[in-house]
């Protein structure tokens, strides 16, 4: 008897797009706060010179 | 806030490399490295097959936002037995990269659980904890931000911090605390070597990054209390 026939196998096959997802939010996070670090920087260099 | 304390805070330089650099680009190297071989060389894990190569990226993101506040909590608690300007730079550029490797896990995580719990989202013990951590520390920003005094700013950012780290342990505990979803913290001898070697090699991608962050961030906040600290511009005399 086969009761369990339609439960499945229970892996998870495929989802290669939500592992693309989660590495690419993660250099996206990267980049970004590198991107937004170097601007406060310059900004903050900026003012500090200015007479 | 000792004069002393703000006279032995070191002037910022005009030096285009600093040390940190060196740390930023091995963690890149290895980051690169680290990020190839979670996506086509670690082998599927057994159950959750291709998906399970999220780990890679989302179990560091989770150690590291844990480091980070850690490093906030030290330097806190240095702040408030010294008073040295410089730590309470630390704790700011440390409170305001973890919050942002805590936002990079939680969103991660919700693209994990989607294919392996059916859900975004869930309240589960642990998510939640990871959600009140990432607000309890963005309360501490905010507070930063509305408090105009440096001195008074410094201190209640400490005491902030001190007291937002009060649910970090519950957070990593969480998992063995209550019934969870999550599943409970993984050891060498729980995973297989070759997940084991990539899972390392991204942590410690991420530790050298994470580094590099704190780093850029602190001279950033010393700049920038330079130069509110700057003396007024004498008062022209009117002709």
């Amino acid at each position: 008897m086969t009761v369990f026939a339609t439960a499945g196998s229970g892996v998870v096959s495929g989802g290669w797009e939500y592992v693309y997802a989660a590495y690419g939010v993660t250099w996206l996070f990267f980049v970004g706060y590198t991107v937004s670090l170097i601007v406060r920087q310059r900004a903050a260099d900026a003012a500090s010179e200015d007479p | 806030m000792s004069t002393e304390a703000v006279a032995s805070a070191p002037a910022p330089t005009k030096s285009r490399f600093h040390w940190e650099h060196l740390v930023g680009l091995l963690g890149l190297v290895l980051l690169v490295a680290g990020q190839y071989m979670g996506l086509f060389v670690a082998p599927p894990e057994r159950m959750m097959g291709e998906v399970g190569r999220i780990l890679y990226t989302h179990v560091p993101a989770a150690w590291l936002a844990m480091v980070a506040f850690t490093v906030a909590f030290v330097t806190a608690v240095a702040h408030l037995f010294t008073g040295r300007r410089g730590l309470d730079w630390a704790t700011e550029a440390a409170v305001e990269v973890g919050a942002m490797l805590n936002v990079l896990l939680l969103i991660q995580g919700s693209i994990f659980a989607r294919p392996t719990w059916g859900v975004w989202w869930t309240w589960d013990p642990r998510l939640t904890a990871s959600a009140i951590m990432l607000l309890t520390f963005v309360g501490v920003l905010m507070l930063r931000g509305a408090v105009r005094d440096p001195d008074r700013r410094a201190t209640w950012t400490s005491v902030a911090t001190v007291l937002a780290y009060v649910n970090i342990p519950i957070t990593y505990f969480s998992v063995k605390w209550w019934r969870s979803l999550h599943q409970i913290q993984s050891s060498p001898e729980t995973v297989a070597d070759p997940m084991v070697f990539v899972l390392r090699l991204n942590a410690f991608a991420f530790l050298f990054i994470m580094i590099w962050f704190i780093a850029r961030r602190w001279r950033l906040a010393q700049t920038l209390a330079r130069a509110d600290e700057a003396p007024p511009l004498p008062a022209q005399e009117a002709t």
